[in-house]
């Protein structure tokens, strides 16, 4: 089980406990999605956390069999879509994937830390791939 | 929160766990199956694609689930008449792939590399969802037919098992 967090610019949040929406006390569309600051979803022992100005989205994705009439949880995550071109930095080790927006990249290699450039209108996705308990990052056109 | 899938044989109907497309012979095809999908979510499921998988419940069949899923993907591989088959998928009901088209507009054969995982789930298209492709808006369902064909060259007898899935997104 797991929740993630929505921060605001204004020092407030709000949280999405799994327990909550499944109780339909708490969701992603119907709360406040304009002023976000950073997301952060926890499960499990794994976070995965963006920092940045722009549109933020999460989803889970789910399969279900025929047969099994169960759904099953195979990854979450977190997306960013920055508003104009800007820089990222990403840090990733077993337990943790951050990304954050930087002005300007040192240009010392440090272990673990990814720099790339997010396009305006990209969707930067943090992942949390359940199935395989593997934290990774991708760039979507679109939302998940 | 999870949200429940029903898969029907008519628009809302009940839902069915398991289907038995009955004996086929070498070089023939089931019946055609119409699929009915919908779900439980108050906002809409998305990036909502279909694979095939090892049978995962008791298996029943003269081989073994994993055997099963390669030979009906190998099928789906082969681009010959005589050892053409597998499961086979149609979104608008009429168009259906072939050994030399495996993959039409509104259709598809599973086969390495389509439909053979969640990564290679294959997007119901909007004829299928009946408006945008992908998506399964709440109170709404999808549908689909599917059918499998034996090659007609096929030398081994028995039954065979597989899972239908469905892989989606949903945000609360």
């Amino acid at each position: 089980m797991g929740q993630w967090t929505k921060f605001f610019f204004d020092g407030t949040k709000y949280i999405g406990s799994d327990k909550s929406i499944a109780l339909r006390k708490a969701s992603w569309t119907k709360s406040r999605n304009d002023g976000i600051v950073s997301v952060l979803l926890e499960h499990n022992n794994k976070s995965i956390q963006i920092f940045g100005t722009g549109n933020y989205w999460q989803a889970d994705r789910y399969v279900y069999s025929f047969s099994q009439q169960s759904s099953i949880l195979t990854a979450r995550c977190v997306q960013f879509q920055s508003l104009t071109d800007i820089n990222i930095c990403i840090f990733l080790d077993e337990n943790r994937c951050i990304a954050r927006e930087f002005k300007n990249f040192c240009t010392t290699l440090i272990p673990r830390y990814q720099l790339f450039q997010l396009k305006t209108g990209q969707w930067l996705t943090l992942e949390y791939d359940i199935t395989n308990d593997q934290l990774k990052f991708y760039i979507k056109d679109s939302k998940i | 929160m999870s949200v429940n899938i029903i898969w029907s044989e008519t628009s809302g109907g009940t839902a069915i766990a398991s289907k038995d497309l009955s004996d086929i012979n070498n070089g023939a095809e089931s019946s055609e199956l119409s699929i009915y999908l919908r779900h439980t979510g108050t906002n809409p499921i998305t990036s909502v694609g279909l694979y095939i998988a090892a049978f995962s419940g008791t298996y029943s069949g003269a081989a073994t689930a994993a055997n099963d899923l390669a030979e009906l993907l190998a099928w789906g591989n082969n681009s010959s008449s005589s050892s053409f088959g597998g499961v086979l998928v149609s979104f608008n009901g009429s168009t259906w792939p072939t050994y030399n088209s495996k993959s039409p507009t509104d259709a598809f054969v599973h086969r390495t590399g389509v439909g053979d995982n969640e990564t290679n789930a294959v997007t119901l298209s909007a004829t299928a969802t009946g408006g945008s492709a992908g998506i399964i808006a709440a109170s709404a369902s999808a549908t689909f037919k599917m059918k499998v064909a034996v090659p007609s060259d096929e030398a081994t007898t028995g039954v065979r098992q597989f899972e239908h899935v469905l892989a989606y997104s949903y945000t609360s």
